[in-house]
């Protein structure tokens, strides 16, 4: 039997209000490793080679793994440094922080974008915090501050 | 002469969050104190989960003070970014002639309220074992207790989360003292002799803070 996305999602959503009733205004902090260990998965299934390549090149081949792996329909990312954003495209996990937005929950996890975070302070050595994640229809814009 | 009740109140009126300390050692004895007062907090079921790891070596707090002034330094960083900080300090800021803000924010934004850890005489690590009902909730009694015995020994603490509310820096923190992955981390008290004397901050009201049988009632 196969869950549905609907189902999944619900779960999450009710997991992660679970994580801010407890955690509050702290929950963000908390859930920086949500999804991280995907990264490994994504190198090796896919065969990523990311030697060699610069920040931005390096998230480029991540996001188009995730794509491949049918967590994301599409994704852009600019960098003006220090700020990096991402917009993700048609997300598995969209409907997530349209039901958390029903429970005035705040959205402040998003394991795609903990995905390339891992990637930003394990391969690159900057460390990371989201400044924001927003969601319009089908696309969230992430805004992700880098620290040299 | 003071009642009993009227010394209590007194210690927890006239704590304060110290972070510049005397470069003095603090006897074993006192710091033993502190923990006594902390292992006599209250806890859910009685789990007692709490576990102090106390910190003297010089390497080892210079690392704390890391972790915890680029945590902190971070996350004031972006409120400056996200036009956070101006809110955190509401009304106020607006009076502040602009040299004081741009001081009062870069100083948070350096981490400096928290890389202190690193020249307090002690650390002490408070962690707490997870599978009971209220880990933190006791932890942080327990934590409360020692804040006012620090207190009435003439000793200053602070209470930092700075180095573990970020789960980033909390593994950072565990392995740096090989804490047991069954364990979580609550906070770092600092303990020294106080080599500042900081005001009261405001309180709010009671009337504020305090409703009648049904939230939003007032007292009185």
């Amino acid at each position: 039997m196969q869950i549905s996305n609907e189902f999944a999602n619900g779960i999450i959503a009710d997991l992660i209000k679970v994580v801010y009733d407890g955690f509050g205004g702290a929950s963000r902090l908390r859930c920086y490793l949500v999804g991280r260990t995907l990264l490994n998965n994504l190198i090796n299934n896919f065969n990523l080679n990311l030697e060699n390549l610069e920040m931005p090149e390096a998230l480029k081949r991540v996001l188009e793994a995730t794509k491949r792996a049918g967590i994301i329909g599409d994704a852009d990312l600019s960098l003006n440094d220090p700020v990096l954003e991402l917009k993700l495209h048609h997300c598995r996990f969209s409907a997530v922080p349209k039901k958390l937005k029903e429970s005035s929950v705040p959205i402040f996890v998003c394991p795609c974008t903990n995905i390339c975070l891992g990637l930003i302070e394990d391969k690159f050595g900057l460390d990371t915090e989201i400044m924001s994640i927003t969601q319009e229809e089908n696309k969230c814009k992430i805004k992700i501050l880098l620290f040299k | 002469m003071l009642s009993e009740s009227d010394i209590v109140l007194k210690v927890i009126k006239e704590r304060r969050s110290i972070r510049k300390y005397k470069q003095v050692s603090v006897p074993d004895e006192l710091i033993l104190k502190c923990l006594e007062a902390a292992r006599w907090a209250p806890s859910g079921e009685d789990a007692q989960p709490w576990r102090f790891i106390v910190v003297k070596d010089e390497k080892t707090k210079e690392e704390l003070g890391k972790i915890a002034g680029k945590g902190s330094g971070r996350r004031f960083t972006l409120e400056l970014y996200t036009g956070k900080m101006e809110e955190r300090f509401g009304e106020k800021v607006k009076m502040w002639p602009e040299e004081k803000k741009k001081q009062v924010f870069e100083k948070l934004a350096s981490g400096k309220v928290s890389a202190f850890l690193a020249e307090a005489p002690v650390d002490i690590v408070v962690c707490a074992y997870k599978d009971v009902w209220d880990p933190r909730e006791d932890c942080s009694a327990a934590i409360q207790n020692m804040l006012l015995m620090a207190k009435s020994l003439g000793l200053g603490s602070c209470w930092v989360i700075a180095p573990v509310t970020d789960v980033r820096d909390e593994l950072k923190v565990k392995k740096l003292l090989g804490v047991p992955e069954e364990y979580k981390l609550v906070s770092v008290v600092a303990l020294g002799y106080p080599n500042e004397d900081p005001k009261p901050r405001p309180r709010k009201s009671l009337e504020e803070v305090v409703f009648l049988e049904r939230f939003g009632q007032k007292l009185r």
